[in-house]
This record gives structure tokens, sequence and C-alpha cells, in this order.
């Protein structure tokens, strides 16, 4: 394209000098200032008047004088300078940093006659940058010592827990062994009321034994390390389901597994899980035989997804979110909840267990529910199959 | 099977626990002599004579069923020291605690406990439990040579 006449003439460059916002400044090869624009003024605090005619070592911090006569031998022997970082003094005495760019000027013999010199001041830029790298450097400090506090936190509530429920043991292994000890020694002298009492008290003692023995094991699952490898997810779900019919002691229905796909996790926690999932599907199927079916989907990103799904009592969304909070149980005994001794008692501890596992291994579990009609769990275990 | 009861030293720091073992040896009729220490350290004492009211249990134990979480001196103190002793290193040790950890269970075998036993919290296994302990380890176990 061919430049326009009236856009190339002298006056209209001066104007696009002067409305530059970096600092453009001509010099002989000596380093006299010959011209001085608008910015120059803003950023060096020098008027023009004051610097057309001088040495531009007036700019130089003392101990950098040295540069100027560095770069004016490279102007000299026609290289130029590029984006060469230094410190320069205002007028007011203020040192700045400044990014620079010398290139040689030549007349219309080719001549080296002086050099151009575009200065800008990146004093701000460069505090910006010391800030945000000293902010940054703040942050992962905070993280680092936020994320010690927790973990030093969780190490502490685990201790805690384990010691507490070992703690409550030794007393509670005394008041069922002295329980026993009272029935077996002295039954025969014991008025009906008083045998009914000492049962109560048996009772109890074992309730809260199997309370403890679920906060042990949702401390634990927390602990030690987790291993994983591929799972035999029908193999893991239908050993699971065998124990729950034997603890409930009656038929119960095939357990349908339909996983083609594979999953990777530590095989004894997930084994916990089918555990919990499936004696809950028994204890909440309510008048209802229950049913169970365990299959996989692939969500948008192609992870996979492990569905327990059960016909019974069911849950609604409220219900669904509250559920994995340890100690919530959905239903109570009076809504149809079957308490069957060998799948422990309902205390609330078994879904928390299972949200732990699945949170261990990087993955989520969600709950969707029809109440009275049925109960649906899905969790992924943190890693995609590959497509196959 | 030697023809002396077998002599046994449980070290137990719960006085509850202590009468539920000894009335579970008592019913399943053991043929025992026990000696009750209450600490690690009166554990250590009694089997190194070094407590000035109690000289060492003489003939050595032939069996130390030992707790873990004890005063004074800890179960695992007591094991390891056992084991340092080559007056008592062959005496079979057996844990039984309240413990079911893993991590504790491990380390007693490592510091060379003969076997590990929890003490089970419902009455009528925490019964059967100390029964057969008691029956294997005095009856049908034979101890190390002399």
């Amino acid at each position: 394209m061919k430049p326009v006449p009236e856009f190339a003439d002298d006056a209209w460059l001066a104007a696009i000098i002067d409305s530059s916002e970096d600092a453009i400044i001509s010099k002989t090869t000596e380093g006299i200032v010959t011209s001085w624009n608008r910015s120059a003024e803003r950023v060096f605090g020098y008027s023009a008047g004051e610097m057309l005619g001088k040495p531009l070592l007036v700019l130089f911090p003392p101990e950098r004088v040295g540069e100027e006569e560095r770069i004016l031998e490279r102007i000299r022997t026609g290289l130029r300078v590029e984006h060469f970082e230094t410190e320069r003094v205002r007028k007011d005495g203020h040192r700045i940093l400044v990014s620079v760019t010398v290139s040689p000027i030549r007349n219309a013999a080719g001549q080296i006659v002086g050099a151009s010199k575009i200065a800008r001041d990146i004093t701000e830029n460069r505090r910006l940058q010391a800030s945000l790298r000293l902010l940054n450097a703040e942050l992962e400090q905070r993280v680092m010592d936020r994320t010690r506090e927790l973990e030093f936190a969780n190490r502490e509530m685990e201790a805690f827990a384990t010691a507490v429920s070992h703690d409550l043991r030794a007393p509670l292994r005394a008041l069922s062994g002295f329980t026993q000890a009272l029935q077996e020694d002295f039954g025969d002298h014991l008025p009906a009321d008083a045998s009914t009492f000492v049962q109560q008290i048996a009772t109890a003692g074992q309730r809260m034994e199997t309370l403890i023995n679920g906060l042990l094991d949702l401390s634990r699952n927390t602990r030690g390390r987790l291993e994983r490898a591929p799972l035999a997810l029908a193999a893991l779900a239908q050993t699971s389901w065998r124990t729950v019919a034997r603890a409930t002691g009656g038929d119960l229905p095939a357990c349908e597994v339909n996983c083609p796909w594979p999953m990777d996790g530590d095989p004894r926690m997930v084994g916990i899980i089918f555990d919990n999932l499936l004696s809950n599907a028994v204890k909440y199927a309510g008048d209802l035989p229950p049913r169970v079916r365990i299959y996989q989907s692939r969500d948008d990103s192609q992870r996979v997804w492990l569905h327990v799904h059960n016909q019974g009592l069911g849950f609604d969304a409220h219900q669904a979110q509250e559920m994995f909070k340890p100690f919530t149980r959905v239903h109570a005994l009076d809504e149809g909840r079957r308490d069957l001794p060998g799948l422990g008692l309902g205390l609330g501890l078994g879904l928390a267990t299972v949200k732990r596992i699945v949170e261990r291994h990087g993955g989520k579990i969600e709950a969707t529910g029809v109440p009275g009609l049925s109960a649906e769990l899905r969790f992924h275990l943190g890693t995609g199959a590959p497509l196959s | 099977m030697s023809h002396r009861p077998a002599c046994l030293l449980l070290v137990e720091d719960s006085t509850e626990d202590e009468f539920l073992i000894l009335r579970a040896w008592r019913q399943a009729a053991l043929d025992v002599r026990i000696t009750i220490a209450r600490d690690g350290q009166q554990a250590l004492d009694l089997l190194f004579g070094s407590c000035p009211q109690a000289p060492p249990t003489e003939p050595r134990p032939d069996l130390v069923v030992l707790d873990l979480n004890l005063p004074r001196v800890g179960g695992f103190e007591v094991l390891e020291r056992i084991r340092a002793d080559e007056r008592t290193a062959l005496i079979p040790v057996v844990i039984l605690t309240s413990s079911d950890d893993p991590v504790d269970c491990a380390r007693c075998y490592q510091l060379g406990a003969n076997s590990f036993v929890p003490k089970p919290v419902d009455a009528h296994q925490f019964r059967d439990a100390i029964t057969r302990l008691g029956q294997y380890w005095t009856q049908s176990n034979l101890p190390a040579a002399p």
C-alpha cells in the first residue's frame, strides 16, 4: 500500500512521536540529546528545553555510567540494543526502572549520525510483578500451612476416635461380662422383673458395642494405605450378597450384577462399600422382597459410575442429602426398617463409612430415591476406565 | 505335658477384666497357678526379681498373658524386655488387649509375641476366647525345653 502523502510529512511524524506513551529520544553518536518528546518529560521529569544539547548521561545513576559508552559503541557499529532493562534517575532524584530500545539513525548516505532511544517506565510493572510474586508465595505458604493444620487435625481426630473407641470397650466389656455373671450366678434368685432389666442392660451393651465398632470402622477407613487394583466387581458384590443372605438367615432373591466396564479401587475397601450398600438394601426393603440390581453407566467425561439400585422404603431428595452424615438414619423402626442383628443395628454409620471410602479414592457418591418405592446409590472411584 | 500345674503370669491393670479372665479359667477348670501383675513394672520385677517385696516368680512362668495398655511400663516394652533377656526369651507371650488395631498386632509379632488376642466385648465371646487361650497355651502347647 502506498503511503498517503499528508500522513508522511515531518509534522505528522512529530505528532505521532509526541503522542506516544513511551519516551522517545534521539541523540548523537556522542550521546548528546537532539530530540525529547512529551513522554520523555513525563518519565524523566526534565523538559525538552532542559535536555536538548545536553548529554543523556544526566539520566544515568553513577554506578551505571559505563552503560552509555557500551550502548554508543554498539550504535556506532550499526547494532541495536533491544529491551534492555536498566535503572535511570529522574530529575527529582527518584530512580526508575526502564526498558530501553536503542537503534542507530542513518543519514541519506547511510552513515550513522545518531541514535533513537525508546524508553518505557516499567517501575510500576515490576512492582506489581513483585507484589504478585509475593502474594503468590504468601498464598502458597498459607495453603501449605492450612493443609498441614488440617492434616494434623485429621490425624488428631482419628487418633482421638480410636483412643475413645478403645477406651469405651473396656467398661463395656465389664458391663457385658458382669451382666453375664449376674445372670449365670444369680439368675435363679432374681425376680422376673429384675431378669428383664438385666436382659435390657445386656441388649444396651450389645448396641453400644456395635456403635463403637462402627466408629472404629469409620475411623480406620480414613487411615492406612489405599491400594488400587483392578476390581473384580461381580465377585465382590456376590461375596457381600452371600454374607448378607447368611446374616439374615433367609433366602434372598439373586442379586443382579451387570458391570462390563473395568474399575480400579482398593478391593478391601470396595468390599466394605458393597457390604454396607447391600445390607442397607435388605434392611430398608420394607414389605417388598429385597431385589437388588448393580449396574454401570458412563458420564460425559467417560467416568464409570457404579449403581446399586433396590426396591424398598426409598427416600426423598432432602433425606438423600442428609443420609451420608454420621449417625443419620433415614428410617425409624416403625417405618419398616428391619433390625437384623447379623447386619448390624443400623446406627447411621454405614453410609458415612461408604462416603469416606469413596472420597478417599477421589470419587463421589450420590443418592436418588423414590419414597416407598426404590433407592439408588451411585458412585465413581476417581478414575475413568479407558475407552475400549 | 508337665506334671505340675502350669505357671502363668497375667499382666492386667483392669480388675474387672482380671475377674472375668479368672472366672473363665475357673469355669473351664484350668489347672494353672496364676500370678497377677497390675502394671508393666510389676511384671518386670516379678520376672527379673528387682522388686524388694516380691522375689522373682519361681519357677519362671510357663506363659505370660500381657495387656498392652498398662501403667508405668507399657506392654510393648515389657514384651521387648522379655525377649531381650535370655532367661525369659523363650517364654510364650500372649498379648491380650482391647486393641484390634492391625498396626498394634503387627508390632507385637515383630517384637516376638507368640499370639495376639483382642479382648471381645461380648461376654460369651470373651469367655470363649479366654478359655480357648488358656487351654491351648497350658494344655495343648508344649513349652520350650528349659
